[in-house]
């Protein structure tokens, strides 16, 4: 009883203060007290306002920073997918360019049937000593291919497969020093032989003595003679000439159309079995068909 | 003599990967790699300089491998690497027996000598299969530039395998 006569003295004092303010307000009488109050309370509700208002920025920040981190690996994931896809699709245009180029070889040489091999010599390889010029290439017997048959890219002959396993097949360059193809000069068809050197030079040799027989740059092709290669493959082009007057011959010295050091794709004559090796049970006729076809494959 | 014979068991699980890897390398793209008209040959570097830091026996073990895998991936006949690199580390390891003791020099002579016998020994193999050797330009495009080459890529290989050689045995030589 005693704390409800508590409460109600409170609650009527509280009510008298509300009324006494109301009324101070309404005649005027109070801004003095409310400016006071507010000369000692604006700065401090400015300072909490501020400390608030850099407690907020400080968890926008924040998040922002969660947000911009969350923003910048989606952008950095999707530049990486770029990036690939940007090297796919210039790698895809490098090797179009290429089978476009072997395709028109193919289309330009129908007599003979052609299996388009993708050298990727980073992964196949090359010989890995200096006194030797093979290539591996990344096909073998499962695509058809046999010892002898020529190998040669859009701009020239490159060589002759040696040895051919199931997916592989080792090529011996036309600049191995032993290499040697029956050549003819396009412009006066003198003929001589091409003979690889030490170093990776090309030679053409035994070719008759005579001013006109051969000049720099006169271009050089396969004979077809001997039967090792096929004719007209582009061999290379004379840079220089030595002519000794006691000899019976006189050499060119040639630099092949093929750039050797960047092969990436190879065509192999498939339809070509040089002659020496074609077993004496089987007719040249079998073994050469007269027309075959174009295929190309990677 | 300053070279060690123990450790030997350490070269099947470092070295065979490693010459099967550098043989490898040395067919992809170290191939692409021209000095003087030459591919440097790390395996020859290798076989020379731990024919050096180890001794008969175990520079005789890595020829064998390398030149096992030199010749897999050669178009050579199989062998002529092998019988040549063997041959190379056999006269490394004589002179290194033999003649001179400060290694600078020991290594220089060692490169050298073993260079000429491993070409002179991998043409004269090519020759009685069969094929053509021009000896002289043998001798002028193919030692003579190879020389240097070797020579730098051993003094370059050799204080990384001097590391290994600490690690898997006590003795070594310094330079």
């Amino acid at each position: 009883m005693k704390k409800l006569r508590g409460y109600t003295t409170w609650l009527m004092v509280l009510v008298s203060l509300f009324i006494a303010g109301l009324v101070l307000a309404r005649t005027g009488h109070l801004e003095m007290v409310e400016g006071a109050a507010f000369k000692f309370f604006g700065p401090v509700q400015n300072g909490f306002s501020s400390l608030s208002q850099w407690f907020s920025n400080v968890f926008q920040t924040a998040q922002d920073l969660r947000d911009l981190r969350e923003r910048n690996r989606q952008l950095t994931e999707l530049v990486n997918e770029l990036v690939v896809e940007n090297v796919r699709l210039k790698e895809v245009e490098a090797e179009n360019a290429i089978l476009r180029q072997l395709l028109h070889y193919a289309e330009a040489n129908p007599g003979q049937k052609v299996e388009a091999v993708e050298v990727r010599a980073r992964v196949i390889g090359r010989e890995p000593n200096s006194m030797l010029q093979y290539i591996i290439i990344g096909a073998g017997s499962q695509n058809g291919l046999k010892a002898g048959m020529p190998v040669v890219t859009e701009r020239g002959l490159v060589g002759r497969v040696e040895e051919v396993y199931e997916n592989v097949a080792k090529v011996r360059l036309i600049t191995d020093v032993n290499s040697s193809v029956n050549a003819i000069v396009q412009r006066t068809r003198a003929t001589g032989i091409v003979r690889g050197q030490v170093g990776g030079r090309l030679i053409l040799d035994y070719l008759p003595q005579g001013d006109d027989v051969v000049s720099v740059g006169d271009l050089i092709l396969t004979s077809g003679l001997g039967g090792g290669y096929p004719r007209q493959l582009i061999i290379g082009q004379v840079t220089k000439l030595t002519q000794k007057d006691y000899e019976m011959f006189q050499q060119a010295e040639i630099r092949p159309t093929v750039d050797f050091d960047r092969l990436e794709i190879v065509l192999v004559i498939t339809n070509f079995i040089p002659l020496k090796m074609i077993p004496e049970s089987v007719s040249p006729a079998e073994k050469l068909p007269e027309s075959g076809s174009a295929t190309t494959t990677k | 003599m300053i070279h060690d014979e123990k450790g030997v068991d350490s070269i099947y699980y470092v070295l065979a990967p490693l010459l099967i890897i550098v043989g490898v390398a040395q067919s992809s793209f170290i191939s692409h790699i021209r000095i003087a008209g030459q591919h440097p040959d790390l395996i020859f570097a290798i076989v020379i300089s731990w024919s050096l830091l180890r001794g008969i026996r175990q520079g005789l073990l890595v020829a064998l491998i390398g030149g096992i895998v030199v010749d897999l991936l050669s178009g050579a006949p199989f062998g002529v690497f092998t019988v040549s690199l063997i041959g190379a580390s056999v006269l490394s390891h004589l002179s290194a027996a033999s003649f001179f003791r400060p290694p600078v020099l020991l290594v220089t002579i060692a490169a050298v000598s073993a260079t000429f016998v491993y070409y002179h020994i991998g043409l004269a193999l090519l020759y009685m299969g069969g094929y053509r050797v021009p000896w002289l330009d043998a001798f002028l495009y193919l030692m003579l530039p190879a020389l240097p080459i070797n020579l730098g890529m051993i003094f370059l290989v050799f204080p990384a395998l001097r590391w290994l050689h600490r690690q898997t045995a006590q003795e070594e030589i310094s330079w």
